[in-house]
């Protein structure tokens, strides 16, 4: 009985520690296995920081790579994916990101994006969420700073440049609170998916009887428009729709 | 007629005569071949109508009739615009009386004051066979005749189709011209169902040639037919061995005699015709492909023919990593299309791309004449000056049966280094593009820089904290809108604003006096004084200084509640001050006192004054 219990615990505390311990700690744990080739391992130290609620775009960039190593293609993409979520303009990501999609079987001619919006999506993307909502402050504090002066002040050109500079500064404001929110549902809502079953054949109804429309391979991105039992409607980036059981994806 | 008039006419005559002289068409027409016996018509058609014609000696034939003359003038009005066209024709009868080849020299006429001539004409005569040929190109009948359905039994040599062939043997790549041709003794009315050969093993190119069928007469094992080309193709044999070329097939709708027996009224009306359709095909003809001798050099390309080749550069002097195009230009005769690009050699330092390739051919009757031009792209990555060739082009000459070298001339080219680049970018050789990405293709390593971890899906926006700071702004925004509104409404209300200097005023003034009391200005001290009780006067009582007197003065302070006494000590110093600024000098005895005395009664008078301040606060 005691070598049981022996046994149970010489399993379970490396799993015990794993959890005990400092996510900082554990980063550059992980870090040490990956460069020494430990990639495994490494995966496992990342996947833990993670399950302890912690995050930053280095995580998953790090967590990418690991898979990227062991030959996980979809969960490196997934991992590369989050981490351009929180980090779009990064280079690194970026290019790991590209590299690990050209291992992915589906090649779908993506639906010509309307310019402005390829255009604002890349200008949304220069800072994160956080940054854009310490912006929006910022702006607005200094609106208010602009209206105190222009209520205040007698001289003409004085309140000619405070108005000017306070209607300036609150559509910077608008903007900004409009990129934070829009990052920040886009994180929450969580609307893209990875496939991970090797095939998946889209059907054109959410149900085992539904006809097969196309199919898709693991490693694809997908958008989530929306679920019903275990069945999701997804669409590709060519625009075509289909249902697939909501257990071949793992969400973004 | 005067002068003016005269001159116009005559300026009219020329002008109208070069206008005709501008038009005239003077053209001889015959059939170029004739049996002996045979009747024909030499026909000179000319567009305007001549003053006089000039026949030409007509040696070697007998002249049956003529010359006819006939006329013919047309006048069109389109939208009052008024066109006249007239043609005259003569014609002569001639029949051929010797075997030989004649020369008719050209005829002459005279239109206004000009002598045009005609074509000369040539006709060869042959001995006579048993059938003439008819006219092909005679005017075809004018009402349209039912086709018969049967086949009138037409000896198959008086209407075939034949394929031809300019050699029967050729290199690989050496052009073969094929005409397809109909041969005919018979009254062609048209083509129907054309079968055109598909020439298996050839890269066949079809030149350029009428839509319509123009015939021309020809000799034929002594028998005179009309031949017209229907096409004509350039071939290049691809495949070495015989190559058969499939026939052509052609089905022709002509006139021919009338199956039943012919009446004489048939005869006499143009009658005893009918069309008839029979289908030709040609004899099948091939060619036999000789492959290219042994021993070909390195740089030849499969090119057959005859060739020369130009080598230029757009620039010789560029920077390093700028663009440089080489052209390579080969011109001549042969199967420039199917031609291979020649290898340019270039540095090891450049950078070369694939050539462009652009050619301009012309399809001719016995070969493809033109140029292939390739252009090279190519980027020098070093400085330094380089050589470019000489480039080596070999082809294969047919008529020769060798292979002939040509060499371009040699190249020159200045690289100068690209100030502006950032270092020295050496491409080693053999170092392409590809390998460079191919050698890359890995992940980039992870980051290890120590990172800030935050929790999952932590966002600013929309947390409480935001928001609460947001409220803050607006609440300090509120408070400091509220706190200056009032600060301003003060400083607006000027009198509470002069009421409340009005003793820093009157200090500093007293400052002055005391410093002139020091220096025993006296004059000046009092002047000081003066102000000093004035300005304060008029500074707390909102009154202009220019409105102030002694009694005005004296109704306003006992208005504010001032002590009489105090009323009184005002005046007296004013007063005071008054008598001793126009007083002599000597008379400033009492300067000490009255400083002090000003001193403490503005002191008084504030002390009176100030409860100002609470009506307002």
């Amino acid at each position: 009985m005691k070598r049981l219990l022996n046994i149970v615990l010489l399993v379970c505390a490396p799993l015990w520690s794993l959890l005990a311990q400092n996510p900082s700690q554990l980063m550059k744990q992980a870090n040490e296995l990956y460069t020494s080739g430990k990639f495994k391992e490494a995966a496992q130290r990342y996947e833990a920081i993670i399950g302890q609620g912690y995050t930053s775009a280095e995580v998953y960039y790090n967590l990418g790579n690991a898979y990227f190593k062991m030959k996980d293609i979809p969960a490196a993409i997934l991992n590369y994916e989050r981490a351009n979520l929180l980090s779009p303009k990064d280079e690194d990501i970026q290019f790991n990101l590209d590299l690990a999609r050209t291992y992915v079987v589906d090649k779908i001619e993506p639906l010509p994006e309307f310019m402005l919006v390829t255009a604002a999506k890349n200008f949304r993307s220069w800072f994160s969420s956080n940054t854009w909502a310490y912006i929006a402050f910022f702006a607005f504090l200094l609106v208010m700073v602009a209206v105190a002066f222009y209520i205040f002040t007698n001289r003409y050109t004085i309140k000619r440049l405070t108005f000017a500079g306070s209607i300036l500064l609150t559509i910077v404001f608008v903007i900004s609170i409009t990129c934070s929110i829009s990052l920040r549902n886009q994180s929450i809502q969580r609307n893209h998916a990875i496939l991970f079953a090797p095939v998946v054949s889209v059907k054109s109804s959410p149900a085992s009887t539904g006809s097969d429309i196309f199919i898709l391979h693991a490693g694809t991105k997908v958008m989530v428009t929306r679920s019903l039992g275990e069945w999701s409607e997804i669409k590709i980036a060519d625009g075509s729709k289909g249902w697939v059981l909501s257990s071949t994806f793992e969400r973004i | 007629m005067n002068m003016s008039k005269r001159f116009l006419l005559v300026a009219f005559i020329f002008v109208s005569s070069i206008i005709q002289a501008q038009n005239v068409q003077f053209e001889a027409s015959a059939p170029n071949m004739v049996e002996v016996g045979e009747q024909f018509r030499l026909t000179y058609s000319l567009n305007s109508k001549p003053s006089n014609f000039n026949p030409p000696t007509i040696a070697g034939f007998e002249v049956i009739a003529g010359p006819s003359t006939s006329s013919s003038t047309s006048i069109e009005i389109i939208n009052g615009k008024v066109t006249q066209q007239q043609s005259v024709s003569y014609t002569y009868i001639l029949e051929a009386t010797a075997v030989g080849k004649y020369n008719i020299p050209p005829a002459e006429a005279m239109v206004g004051k000009v002598t045009y001539q005609s074509n000369p004409v040539s006709i060869e005569v042959i001995k006579a066979s048993s059938g003439s040929a008819r006219q092909a190109n005679q005017p075809q009948p004018t009402q349209p005749q039912q086709i018969a359905a049967g086949e009138e039994n037409l000896p198959d040599d008086d209407l075939f189709v034949t394929i031809e062939l300019n050699r029967k043997t050729a290199y690989m790549g050496e052009p073969v011209e094929a005409a397809i041709k109909i041969y005919t003794r018979v009254n062609i009315l048209g083509f129907e169902d054309a079968k055109f050969p598909t020439f298996d093993g050839f890269w066949s190119q079809e030149l350029e040639s009428s839509s319509n069928v123009q015939f021309e007469r020809a000799n034929v094992n002594g028998k005179i037919y009309n031949v017209g080309i229907i096409r004509r193709y350039l071939l290049f044999p691809q495949k070495n061995e015989k190559l058969k070329i499939d026939p052509f097939e052609l089905v022709v709708v002509y006139q021919g005699n009338a199956a039943r027996p012919r009446s004489i009224f048939d005869e006499f009306f143009g009658g005893g015709f009918e069309n008839y359709r029979k289908r030709l095909v040609s004899k099948p003809v091939s060619v036999v492909v000789k492959s290219l001798p042994q021993g070909a050099p390195s740089s030849f390309y499969g090119g057959v023919g005859n060739f020369k080749i130009n080598v230029g550069v757009d620039k010789n002097k560029l920077k390093t990593n700028e663009a440089v195009t080489l052209k390579l230009v080969v011109t001549g005769t042969g199967n420039l299309k199917l031609m291979g690009t020649p290898k340019v050699e270039f540095p090891s330092t450049f950078e070369v791309f694939e050539p462009k390739v652009s050619d301009n051919i012309n399809p001719s009757q016995q070969n493809a004449s033109g140029s292939k031009t390739f252009e090279y792209v190519a980027i020098p990555r070093a400085s330094g000056s380089y050589e470019i060739g000489p480039v080596d082009f070999t082809y294969f000459d047919p008529s020769a049966e060798k292979y002939v070298s040509v060499q371009s001339k040699t190249v020159n080219l200045e690289v100068i280094p690209d100030s502006s680049a950032t270092g020295a970018v050496v491409l080693t050789s053999g170092l392409s593009k590809e390998d460079v990405k191919f050698i890359g293709k890995d992940i980039r390593f992870i980051k290890t820089n120590p990172v800030r971890l935050k929790p999952i899906n932590s966002f600013v926006v929309g947390s409480l904290m935001y928001l609460f700071s947001y409220i803050l702004v607006v609440i300090l925004f509120a408070v400091f809108l509220f706190v200056f509104r009032k600060y301003r409404k003060q400083i607006q209300d000027t009198g509470f604003v002069r009421n409340k200097h009005a003793q820093k005023i009157a200090q500093k003034r007293l400052q002055v006096a005391q410093e002139m009391l020091r220096l025993d200005e006296g004059e000046k001290f009092y002047e000081e004084i003066h102000k000093a009780l004035w300005g304060y006067a008029s500074d707390k009582l909102n009154l202009p200084v220019a409105s102030l007197t002694t009694e005005s003065v004296r109704e306003a302070l006992s208005g504010k509640g001032v002590s009489e006494s105090a009323i009184d000590e005002f005046i007296r110093i004013i007063e005071a001050c008054e008598y001793a600024r126009f007083a002599p000098s000597s008379e400033h005895l009492q300067l000490e006192t009255i400083y002090k005395d000003t001193y403490s009664l503005i002191l008084q008078l504030e002390e009176n004054l100030g409860k100002v301040k609470s009506r307002l606060w």
